[in-house]
């Protein structure tokens, strides 16, 4: 089977900051996640992919089409789906006509059709009730919906999700993960999160960027198994531990190179993505 | 009060089944009305199929119904509904904008008929100069990303940008000029001179097009609209002529310039890529 995203030699530069630095990467139908912290180059590669913008270098087919070309580009943004991490929303819509509006953008001009479909995805986001309500009238966790519901619309075949669980509450969160064990049995789909609980929950395949480039590219479990040995359970902070914190049951959780005898703990995707990434990076979602 | 009767379960299927004439049909839902029981008795007996197409129906008319006042206009004149949505983000349309607009043609032609102490042939000079730039300035707002409420999901819509930005700056272009024609009708003088500006409008409008994608509109508009103003003044100083850029070998000038904007607008359709459009 031929790749849905092909990426070889890409970079991306803003003036001398390099934000993509000769990233390879192949993508196929299923879910990858793609973790790394802020400034990595998650956005930058996202919207590249998303054919927002065009990369400085390297080759990059999408859906087995040439973004470059401009009958490329068409048809690939007709089987893409994108939510992007910012959306303005055009004031005075309300759910079903940004939405409505959204479809019309990707040609579905026939109304009976398109009002069929707009039905469908508000229905599979949860907002089939409020969607005459005006947009600026809804929460911030429901407008995220409305965007994940755009993205939808086509049943694309490339989904790209820029932190799509930012602004969603717990159970808002299990909805979206149901929403997208639905739909992506044939889809290719690329989301970049910064919860580890995301990616454990709904990824085959984990991509961590760090400076532009793929520290590492793998399932969840070899992520989880790179930490093997390297995390343990003491009484205090050790001197060896990269990152330490107290956990719930008063134990202190040390993540570094294990001292000799220690009390070895079962590692989590966020204790690898600690040592690979460096313990001063953030997990943490930035501040609503 | 409970109803005294109930209607039998052949009644109702026959009912359901629409195999009731119109005086048993009247008599059965006066009695619907009346009677909980029977009511349930029917919600029971109509399949559930028909209950969820019935339901599908009417969520279907009230998404169908035009809501805005544009679109029910629109409706009435027969603009199919999916232009009226792709025109509803269009800010020169919207209320303070058309506001704006009609309010300039009207102060421009207040001048013309020499209010605000204006004497002579000055205010005629003004309001030729000022009208071509308000439509400018409608088309230019119909460009570029800021035009786009959700910019970033437009640049990855696979609908042609200069469609959108034909059918949005087109729109924009014939109300205003419809405004500028309305005000033109309390202009003193021949009709002829007082639509002069038409052709300039068409001319700016054009080449504000034609720089999509190349500068940011507001600049655009800066530009095309300063180049006019100087256009006209300098053409008066050297011809001792106020009116001298509104003869007709200008007319055809700026006709031409329309024109040559418009085929370059219809060359470059990459230009209204939203990706392109500052």
């Amino acid at each position: 089977m031929s790749s849905s995203v092909q990426i070889r030699g890409l970079s991306k530069s803003y003036r001398s900051n390099r934000v993509l630095d000769d990233l390879d990467l192949r993508l196929r139908p299923g879910v990858t996640g793609l973790l790394g912290p802020n400034g990595a180059g998650k956005t930058t590669l996202l919207r590249i992919l998303a054919t927002v913008m065009a990369p400085d270098r390297g080759e990059l087919r999408l859906l087995d089409r040439d973004p470059s070309t401009e009958a490329d580009r068409v048809e690939i943004r007709r089987r893409l789906g994108y939510v992007p991490q910012e959306v303005g929303y055009p004031e005075g819509f309300t759910t079903f006509e940004f939405v409505d509006y959204m479809a019309i953008l990707k040609e579905i001009s026939d109304r009976d059709a398109r009002h069929a479909e707009v039905r469908r995805v508000l229905d599979i986001v949860g907002l089939a009730e409020v969607r005459h309500q005006k947009l600026r009238k809804l929460s911030g966790g429901m407008r995220r919906r409305v965007v994940i519901a755009q993205a939808l619309l086509g049943r694309p075949e490339l989904l790209i999700l820029d932190e799509p669980t930012v602004g969603l509450d717990p159970e808002q969160r299990l909805r979206f993960r149901e929403m997208l064990s639905s739909v992506h049995a044939d889809a290719t789909i690329l989301l970049s999160t910064h919860q580890t609980t995301d990616i454990s929950a709904l990824c085959q395949r984990v991509v961590i960027l760090d400076a532009g480039k793929a520290l590492f590219d793998g399932s969840p479990v070899d992520l989880a198994a790179t930490a093997a040995g390297r995390v343990w359970h003491a009484t205090e902070r050790h001197p060896s531990a990269r990152v330490a914190w107290v956990g719930g049951d008063g134990r202190v959780r040390n993540v570094g190179d294990a001292p000799t005898g220690a009390d070895l703990a079962e590692p989590t995707i966020e204790d690898a993505y600690l040592l690979l990434v460096g313990a001063g990076a953030t997990l943490e979602e930035p501040a609503a | 009060m409970t109803a005294p009767w109930h209607v039998s379960p052949t009644q109702i299927d026959a009912y359901l089944a629409d195999r009731v004439d119109q005086v048993t049909a009247s008599s059965i839902e006066a009695h619907l009305l009346a009677c909980a029981t029977c009511r349930e008795a029917v919600a029971e007996r109509r399949p559930v199929p028909e209950l969820a197409a019935s339901w599908a129906r009417i969520e279907a008319l009230i998404d169908d119904a035009p809501v805005s006042l544009g679109e029910r206009l629109g409706a009435r004149v027969g603009v199919p509904s999916h232009v009226v949505r792709l025109l509803a983000p269009t800010n020169a349309l919207r209320g303070l904008w058309v506001a704006a607009g009609a309010a300039a043609f009207l102060a421009a032609a207040v001048l013309a008929r020499g209010g605000f102490g204006v004497t002579g042939q000055l205010g005629r000079v003004i309001f030729l100069t000022v009208a071509p730039l308000i439509p400018l300035a409608a088309v230019s707002s119909t460009l570029g990303a800021a035009s786009e409420p959700a910019a970033e999901l437009a640049r990855v819509a696979p609908m042609s940008r200069l469609r959108i930005g034909a059918l949005r700056a087109g729109t924009a272009l014939v109300f205003t000029v419809m405004f500028g024609l309305v005000a033109s009708m309390i202009v003193p003088g021949p009709w002829i001179r007082a639509v002069a500006w038409l052709c300039p409008a068409l001319a700016l409008s054009g080449l504000a097009a034609a720089l999509a994608g190349r500068v940011v509109s507001t600049v655009a508009v800066g530009v095309v609209g300063a180049a006019w103003v100087g256009l006209v003044t300098v053409a008066a100083i050297i011809s001792s002529d106020g009116l001298a850029a509104f003869r007709a070998a200008p007319q055809v000038a700026y006709l031409a310039v329309a024109v040559v904007a418009g085929a370059v607008v219809v060359a470059s359709p990459s230009n209204f890529d939203l990706r392109r459009i500052p």
